[in-house]
């Protein structure tokens, strides 16, 4: 289990991580989702032990993460812009990996080639496509047998199908050795297919935190049709985080559970009632309008 | 549980190796050519002698091993360290599972393997072409081994202690550049400035010292030396060594002592600092400022000289260069901190404040808030004086003689001198750029002197110890000589003091050094346009020698002028006095030195020609009447006699007649 505990960054007097809290349960695949800014790399910068916070505690299974190799030892990581020595091949970074991690799989990595045809395991990563990078990225990490894997924009540059085979690998390491995954990603329609917890970042801080499940239980969308046109004037304790209409359609995305929203919007005896669930990016665009940062209508 | 892998990394350590072999390469490859190669070249002309000596020829001063090391030291220290310097690299090692304290020491030793390895492979290939050779000289090769090494831990290490303050790998060369070579540049533009403020300031000893200390390079060329036995070598091929090795040792040690400290700030270091000028907090401040200050008074200096024609010169005109060139030092400063050119606006107040202060020291200095140009000793203080780098004439032994005051009546003269000069320091200043060396034509035709500067130097030594040094510029005039109480009538005097003639022209000697010969030249035969020299009897000498010291006591020889005015050219014979003596022993040395004068004084009078005899030479004067009665005696020279001697006067208007 990873967590973060009151999590304080600066960089010359601005606070990328303000007090921030969370906690990645063991065996989850943990979605970092945020707008930019919100300090998800950071974060990830300091559960990886490369930053050391001004205040607050990073923590593996209890035990300090920064300047702890031990718990280093069990953590793999594939940063979002990557970096090998110069001529480097996947070969060479294997041994070099093998050297830090002592639970490096060189058998695996064997394996793995299998995985990753495309990848010249001898030719210079830095001479490889940006895909196939990514590519090489993933067999030397999966090579590590991490206890941990922190993944920022993981699968950005490679295309669907090995997308999908490595997502595939990583679920499988989930699923048989109870790897912890911590994902930062702006693709929310993949997170929502591999997640099984999510993390909304804002300013530094973690706005929500919850299994995806809980998430999407907690906010529906409701299409009505009332008897009037107008909306009518709802209760004061509904959390109504976004009204739209089309035509004689309000569209409403409240915070609750549907069955409890449907009862209570049943006593307006509207004409149409609908109750949808919404997706991971609907969530966060309408949980991250309450943080000054909604979608906006510009006409230029 | 931390483990000893936690502390060194071989994996790492390869890596670097085989990462940065064209550094480690080149490096030994530069002295396998200069030394197994070298020797080998020298083939059959390979003495012993010579083979002791060409490993050290590479250890001697400005050396090619201080070279060597300094430059790879620094190459090798931006290559281990220069994953520091992106946020990607930075990323990927320290994400590795090591503490701070194994990257940094894996780090380390590698760059130093670097060049510590080629080193030691150098030195045994060179063993290998000695003993082939049959000249093997363990000793001299063992020396090279570790002056070189120690040369390489110091400068290397210097290099990662100014790696840790950096975040960009172009700002590394540039600091250590600098701050190899910054406390002496700083001592030496701060003396320049203070020169040009503090009326009197001579430069601060302390501060040449402190510069040679802490600049490396200097420190370490000047010390370490290839010296030869004075007297018998232990063998005939043993005639050189390395002297120094002190300073290598201590460099050595210096170099650990900064490699512990650039641990103890990388152990420290933010790494989201990569890429920043400055990566450490607390440096930044020191180093805007700092640039301001050295951008003020460096380029300050600069400006002021090259526009010295077209602007009044002084003191505020450096003032006004100093603020415009410090204002564009600090916002440079913080442009680089904050990598952005819009820094105007933010950084303005900190600006002012720096230019406010620097003004505020100035006008400090200028307008003598410490009271230092206008502090003269109180001469029941002063318990030694001294008046040097004052030319006077005529030009024999006590040409640049010293005037050391010790007795309080010639301390007086000194302080009175002094009180004189400080009174006059507007004057002085206003008519600094003014002063010439004027001539004139009297009515012989012949030239003389009416205007001059001289270089005053004063110190004195405190009866509490402490040391007073001042500098001063003067001018003289036959106007001001002829004027009771200036500073060119009290500084001829202060020459012409009794006692002072004979202190400078036999102060050196010791007890038992013997007059063994003695020579007069400028002897005239008749009308004969040439002069020639007469060697005196040797049984004469004594006589000669009470007798010289006998008007030089009386006032009668050693009378010095500052100008070569009228009373100089018929005051003085165009001919000299030379009186060689035999050394007595001195202890531990053999060539005469005044001991008791500070530093930067004059340097004694009397040169040795050869190792055990020293001689002297005496303008003669027209008014030593005891020694020029004595050169009748035994020469026959004299007014009424066949050889004669002439004044400067009768020299130059006979030329004049001669040349028509």
């Amino acid at each position: 289990m990873i967590e973060a505990k009151n999590v304080v960054k600066s960089f010359d007097g601005f606070r990328a991580l303000d007090g921030l809290t969370m906690t990645v349960p063991q065996g989850s695949i943990y979605g970092l989702v945020g707008p930019n800014g919100a300090g998800k790399s950071t974060l990830l910068r300091h559960v990886t032990g490369v930053y050391r916070q001004d205040s607050g505690s990073v923590l593996l299974d209890g035990d300090p993460i920064y300047e702890n190799p031990a718990a280093k030892a069990r953590i793999a990581n594939i940063p979002d812009e990557l970096y090998y020595f110069l001529s480097a091949s996947t070969r060479d970074m294997m041994r070099f990996y093998k050297g830090f991690y002592p639970r490096f799989d060189a058998g695996r990595y064997e394996a793995l080639k299998d995985v990753f045809p495309t990848v010249n395991e001898r030719q210079s990563i830095r001479r490889l496509s940006k895909g196939m990078q990514k590519q090489a990225a993933f067999w030397l990490a999966l090579s590590c047998r991490p206890d941990v894997l922190v993944l920022d924009e993981p699968v950005d540059g490679l295309d669907p199908v090995m997308r999908r085979q490595v997502w595939s690998l990583l679920m499988g390491d989930v699923a048989e050795h109870g790897t912890t995954v911590l994902v930062s990603s702006h693709n929310l329609r993949e997170l929502e297919d591999v997640c099984d917890h999510v993390g909304i970042l804002s300013h530094g801080k973690v706005l929500i935190e919850r299994s995806l499940s809980d998430l999407q239980s907690n906010i529906v969308k409701m299409q009505v049709v009332f008897q009037e046109k107008e909306l009518p004037a709802l209760p004061d304790d509904m959390e109504v985080l976004h009204v739209s209409q089309v035509g004689r359609i309000h569209t409403l995305i409240i915070r609750g559970n549907a069955t409890d929203i449907t009862n209570r919007l049943a006593v307006y005896a509207p004409i149409l009632m609908e109750a949808l669930p919404l997706t991971l990016e609907e969530i966060f665009i309408y949980e991250l309008g309450g943080e000054d940062y909604a979608v906006r209508d510009i006409v230029l | 549980m931390r483990s000893a892998t936690s502390y060194f990394n071989f994996t790492l350590f390869r890596k670097n190796l085989s990462r940065f072999w064209p550094i480690w390469g080149l490096y030994g490859l530069i002295w396998l050519v200069l030394l197994p190669i070298g020797l080998l070249t020298d083939g059959d002309y390979l003495t012993l002698a010579r083979a002791r000596l060409i490993p050290l020829q590479f250890l001697d001063g400005m050396s090619t091993a201080l070279f060597l090391a300094a430059g790879f030291g620094i190459l090798c220290a931006m290559a281990v360290f220069s994953y520091l310097y992106s946020s990607r690299s930075v990323g990927l090692l320290h994400a590795l599972p090591m503490r701070r304290e194994g990257l940094f020491l894996t780090n380390y030793l590698s760059g130093l393997a670097f060049l510590v390895l080629p080193n030691l492979a150098v030195f045994f290939l060179s063993l290998l072409v000695e003993a082939a050779f049959g000249v093997l000289v363990f000793s001299s090769l063992f020396v090279w081994l570790v002056t070189t090494c120690f040369y390489c831990l110091f400068f290397y290490s210097f290099a990662v202690f100014c790696a840790m303050f950096t975040g960009h790998i172009l700002a590394l060369p540039a600091f250590y550049g600098i701050l190899n070579f910054l406390v002496m540049g700083l001592c030496f533009l701060v003396n320049d400035m203070a020169q040009r403020f503090l009326f009197g300031f001579t430069g601060a000893a302390w501060m040449e010292t402190l510069g040679l200390y802490l600049t490396p390079v200097a420190y370490l060329a000047s010390g370490v030396r290839v010296s030869y036995y004075d007297g018998p070598a232990p063998s005939y091929d043993q005639v050189a060594f390395l002297s120094g090795l002190g300073r290598v040792f201590l460099v050595g040690l210096i170099g650990l002592v900064l490699a512990a400290l650039a641990l103890a700030v990388y152990r420290r270091r933010q790494l989201e600092t990569a890429g920043d000028v400055v990566s450490v907090a607390w440096v930044r401040p020191v180093f805007r400022y700092g640039v301001a200050f050295c951008c003020a008074i460096a380029l300050g200096n600069l400006f002021d000289s090259i526009f010295d024609r077209l602007l009044p010169d002084g003191a505020w005109t450096l003032l006004f260069w100093m603020l415009l060139w410090g204002a564009f030092g600090c916002f440079v400063a913080v442009m680089l901190l904050r990598k952005t050119f819009w820094v105007f606006k933010s950084s303005w107040k900190g600006c002012c404040v720096f230019l406010a202060c620097l003004t505020a020291a100035m006008c400090l200095m200028e307008l003598d808030g410490f009271g230092f140009e206008s502090r003269v000793p109180d001469p029941a203080r002063v318990q030694t004086a001294y008046v040097y780098n004052v030319t006077t004439y005529p030009e024999d032994d006590a040409r640049w003689a010293q005037f050391t005051a010790d007795d309080p009546e010639s301390i007086a003269l000194v302080t009175a001198l002094h009180e004189r000069i400080v009174s006059e320091k507007a004057r002085l200043e206003d008519d600094y750029n003014l002063y010439a060396t004027g001539y004139t034509t009297d009515a012989d035709g012949v030239d003389v002197q009416t205007e001059d500067w001289k270089d005053v130097r004063l110190s004195y030594v405190m009866t509490d110890g402490d040391v007073m040094y001042r500098d001063y510029t003067v001018p003289v005039t036959s106007e001001e000589l002829a004027e009771e109480g200036s500073i060119s009538a009290l500084l001829q005097a202060l020459f012409n003091a009794p006692g002072f003639a004979e202190e400078a022209y036999f102060g050196s000697l010791a007890e038992g050094d013997r007059l063994v010969a003695a020579e007069v030249s400028g002897v005239f035969s008749g009308n004969q346009a040439l002069s020639e020299n007469l060697t005196l009897p040797s049984e004469s000498l004594p006589d000669l020698e009470a007798a010289v010291r006998a008007d030089l006591a009386a006032g009668d020889l050693g009378r010095r002028w500052l100008l070569e005015d009228g009373e100089y050219l018929d005051g003085c014979y165009d001919a000299y006095l030379y009186l060689t003596y035999r050394l007595a022993d001195r202890e531990g040395s053999n060539s005469m030195e005044v001991t008791d004068a500070p530093a930067g004084t004059a340097v004694p009078y009397t040169e040795a020609s050869g190792s055990d005899y020293a001689t002297v030479t005496i303008a003669l004067q027209p008014g030593a009447s005891r020694t020029l009665a004595l050169l009748e005696e035994l020469a026959g020279i004299g007014p009424d006699q066949e050889l004669a001697l002439r004044t400067l006067r009768q020299v130059s208007v006979h030329d004049q007649a001669l040349t028509g």
